[in-house]
């Protein structure tokens, strides 16, 4: 490899203003999963306020939690956790030494962090934190209605963390689309690399559309007259959604790639379909863009027949992906590691999701169940029963990789199983009480509906998702103090990152295989395997 | 006719058990598969496509997609029309936290932040004409009963129809998340014989408002 | 290399305009085509300028010189952080956002210059 590398400077600076994008990524993702648990513990005091039929926190205290929730796990959880194992994990696919602007990359990092605390800060002033919902729809985020200054760093912290989005989904693509090793091409690349593209390009076309948004809404609560008038409020949902339904992909893709990495993996198989995933992801990012008013069917100011029939073509897409998960599966031999659990949670759960969703595209069916906790259950299904079901496996799968040491195979499948109930009994019964027509984001229900017993079960299901995370926190503390070393590659991976050292060198390889497929690893173990029949050295 | 309530029930009688069937079929095929695969003895196979299977499956989920997509349009027609000749039509008025109903002949029910709502009565049976304006935030118009609800915006005049056939007391609320007190933001409607219907308007004729208890 | 790249914009863009000619009872917005169009032509363009860098030849093998670690890149972010919350907070965040961002950018251009000064040494070497 020809590369160099500068003397290091002391430890403290090298830790924060690391270029290293392996050193940018597993802070990134420390941030992101700070968060996660923070936003975590806000769910789960909304959920016992729901237990108790009200009279845990005041309606606006409720109110900043839930709109303090959905804020952390979009803005600052999910979408950059999964830049963040893209950011470790793509480069390595591609064989490169380094990731396309590691400064740029750096700066991601902070921005997201500090746009993280200005967004929480909100707490810490004497109005509370924003509480107009992740949405912040305009006129009830203006300044007659939301004039608590958290409203105001609410503003700032999403721009400042979707902002460090963009670099990241710029270094990324780049680093893809131009740094590759030699015989990479881009049909060589991993499904997991490609996610990653299709993610890329919806962080880079969409999220401008919010930064835009929140501008305007800025200089609406200072100035006025920029959204007021007319349809403003349309407006700004229009560019709200243009960013609000292709980031669900984005809390998507990287996920799904995962899931993909993994399943080939313990199937010990090449990956089922390849092509045909890569076009289904590409097809599936470019509708994506043009669904966004699927959210804004019961306003009856979006085209919503040309919305439904976009949005309904995404089985299309969705289904190839999933054909091409069970066939990976087919005739594969197959381990049922954690990490591979993980992928079938994801496999199974995301369905759930998925269907849900097909059913909300119908707008006949929407004017019913839209605002109800029918929808709640249906995006829980998908970005936590679906996304951090593949974002756990991926860490199960990874982890070695980025530490050298193994995770806990039976803290893994505790975690795994107490995860598996806990969601479907914190989020199954949803589907139930939004068909019945209780609506979301409300702090209290009357008694007469009958909903308490099933908001009790939620809650429970809420409490033991909490165990199951400690119980992962656990499982890495363990690890890491009484270590169980990996070796380069521990589960017979596929792909180039299991082909060097784990943790890789600063340059990442000091020797790259030959690429001859999206699965070079396999090659090689598949050659060994017909010199071994036919008798030839190996 | 915009008969709410039948058109969701007639779509959900088909999405629902084709998305069921998807669930399990998908399920079961995993099932196998992992059952087979944890029992493999062989070295795992080496295919990596095949595109012709993969083709005409793709093509069988454009052929589901476009049948689900017919279903929703047929249904979805009528329920955005409005009638020319609506046999009434009722002024709505959402505010932080309050729904005003207003009446032709100036007859006005009004619910402010309550759980208990006094109800709005409209005769069953009939096309009603609902004409919905918010004073200053989003609100959503919704009744779960007919699985409807359309968003009340400000400064823009929203049209919708309904129609209330079985008599009874149908409850509402606000379903877009409007601010402080948005949970207990309900009103309720009424549905009762035309001739009731017709009696109860004119004993609340304009000037006579009948507010909405608080709880 | 670029020939998928430019062929998936083209598909999206031909699935935009096709699209586009659908036309719903509630009717579409302005608002909805600009945003379509405008991110279809910022596709296209972003695509075009890939594919003009790379047929003037690729520079993507020259020995890469990897910084360790860029102090300068998390000042001038607090910096720039710093003077945005200034636009809610008053001028006085905005002066010192700027004027910790500006040491950042210092670091970067000296940060820059010792790469060079490095690497020629590295050349003469």
């Amino acid at each position: 490899m020809s590369t160099l590398a500068l003397p290091a400077r002391a430890a403290p600076l090298r830790t924060l203003a690391s270029t290293d994008h392996k050193r940018v990524a597993v802070h990134a993702g420390a941030v992101a999963f700070l968060f996660f648990i923070a936003g975590g513990v806000l769910a789960l005091i909304m959920r016992s306020q729901l237990a108790a039929d009200g009279g845990v926190v005041s309606q606006d205290s409720y109110n900043q939690l839930f709109t303090m929730h959905g804020s952390t796990m979009i803005y600052l959880f999910v979408v950059p956790v999964g830049l963040a194992v893209g950011l470790y994990f793509v480069p390595l696919q591609v064989g490169a030494a380094e990731v396309a602007g590691p400064r740029v990359a750096l700066a991601g990092l902070w921005l997201l962090l500090l746009g993280g605390i200005t967004m929480w800060s909100g707490f810490l002033t004497s109005g509370g934190a924003a509480a107009a919902s992740w949405w912040g729809f305009d006129p009830l985020s203006d300044s007659i209605h939301s004039p608590s200054s958290g409203m105001e760093l609410w503003i700032f912290g999403v721009i400042l963390a979707t902002a460090g989005q963009m670099l990241w989904a710029g270094c990324l693509l780049t680093t893809a689309l131009r740094r590759r090793a030699p015989g990479m091409t881009l049909m060589r690349m991993p499904v997991f690399t490609w996610s990653m593209v299709a993610t890329c390009l919806l962080v880079l076309f969409a999220f401008p559309a919010l930064i835009l948004a929140l501008v305007l809404l800025w200089a609406q609560r200072h100035f006025g007259g920029v959204l007021s008038g007319g349809l403003g409020a349309v407006d700004y949902q229009q560019l709200f959604w243009f960013y609000g339904h292709p980031v669900v992909y984005v809390m998507f893709f990287p996920f799904i790639g995962m899931v993909g990495e993994i399943v080939a993996t313990f199937s010990g198989r090449r990956f089922f379909g390849h092509h045909a995933f890569i076009l289904a992801l590409l097809a599936f990012s470019g509708l994506s863009m043009t669904v966004w008013a699927h959210h804004m069917f019961t306003m009856g100011q979006a085209t919503n027949k040309y919305f439904a029939l976009t949005s309904t073509a995404l089985i299309v897409p969705a289904g190839i992906e999933y054909l091409d998960l069970l066939g990976t599966l087919w005739r594969g031999k197959l381990r049922f590691n954690v990490a591979f659990l993980f992928a079938l949670g994801f496999i199974v759960q995301f369905l759930v999701g998925g269907l849900t969703g097909i059913v909300l595209a119908s707008p006949p069916l929407d004017y019913g169940l839209n605002m109800s906790y029918f929808v709640v259950a249906h995006f829980h299904y998908t970005i936590f029963a679906g996304s951090a079901f593949g974002l756990f496996g991926g860490l199960y799968y990874w982890f070695p990789k980025v530490t050298g040491v193994l995770l806990r195979e039976r803290l893994g499948k505790l975690h795994f199983w107490l995860m598996a109930l806990g969601t479907n009994l914190a989020f199954f019964p949803m589907f139930v009480l939004g068909a019945e027509g209780m609506t979301r984001r409300i702090a209290d229900y009357p008694t007469s509906s009958g909903w308490q017993s099933l908001n009790e079960l939620e809650t429970a299901g809420a409490g033991l998702i909490a165990l199951s995370v400690l119980a992962f926190l656990l499982n890495v503390v363990v690890s890491l103090r009484s270590r169980q070393p990996a070796g380069e590659d521990p589960w017979q991976g596929q792909t180039l990152e299991w082909a060097t050292s784990s943790p890789p060198p600063r340059h990442n390889f000091d020797a790259l295989p030959p690429i001859r497929s999206y699965a070079p690893l396999l090659d090689l173990g598949q050659a060994a395997e017909d010199a071994a029949e036919t008798g030839a050295p190996a | 006719m915009p008969d709410t309530l039948h058109a969701y029930e007639h779509v959900r009688g088909i999405y629902f058990p084709i998305a069921i069937g998807v669930f399990a079929f998908v399920l079961a095929a995993l099932a196998i598969l992992l059952v087979r695969g944890a029992r493999r003895r062989a070295l795992p196979s080496r295919t990596s496509a095949a595109p012709r299977f993969e083709g005409g499956y793709a093509l069988l989920l454009a052929c589901v997609a476009a049948l689900l997509i017919v279903v929703t349009f047929r249904t979805e027609t009528p329920l955005d029309r409005t009638a020319a000749h609506p046999a009434l039509r009722i002024d709505v008025i959402a505010a932080q936290w309050s729904w005003v109903f207003t009446y032709p002949n100036g007859a006005r029910i009004a619910d402010v932040s309550t759980w208990h709502p006094a109800p709005a009565l409209v005769p069953a049976g009939e096309e009603i004409e609902f004409a919905g304006r918010s004073r200053d935030v989003i609100h959503g118009f919704l009744v779960p009963q007919l699985h409807f609800q359309r968003q009340l915006l400000p400064g823009y005049e929203t049209r919708f129809d309904l129609r209330f056939d079985e008599p009874g007391r149908y409850g509402g609320e606000c379903s877009v998340f409007c601010g402080d007190q948005h949970s207990q933001m309900h009103f309720a409607i009424e549905a009762v014989s035309p001739s009731r219907f017709a009696r109860w308007l004119s004993e609340h004729a304009a000037g006579a408002t009948a507010a909405g208890g608080a709880t | 290399m670029l020939l998928a790249w430019g062929l998936w914009l083209g598909v999206l863009t031909a699935v935009q305009a096709a699209f586009r000619s659908v036309h719903g009872p509630f009717g579409v917005h302005w608002i909805e085509a600009a945003m379509l169009g405008a991110t279809a032509v910022a596709c296209v363009l972003a695509g075009l300028l890939l594919w003009m860098l790379d047929s003037r030849g690729g520079s993507r093998e020259r020995p890469r010189l990897l910084a360790g670690d860029s102090v300068a890149t998390a000042t001038l972010i607090a910096g720039l952080a710093l003077a945005l919350l200034g636009a809610g907070f008053g001028l006085w965040l905005v002066l010192i956002g700027v004027g910790v961002g500006s040491f950042g950018l210092g670091g970067l251009v000296r940060e820059t210059l010792a790469r060079r000064r490095h690497e020629d040494g590295q050349g003469a070497a």
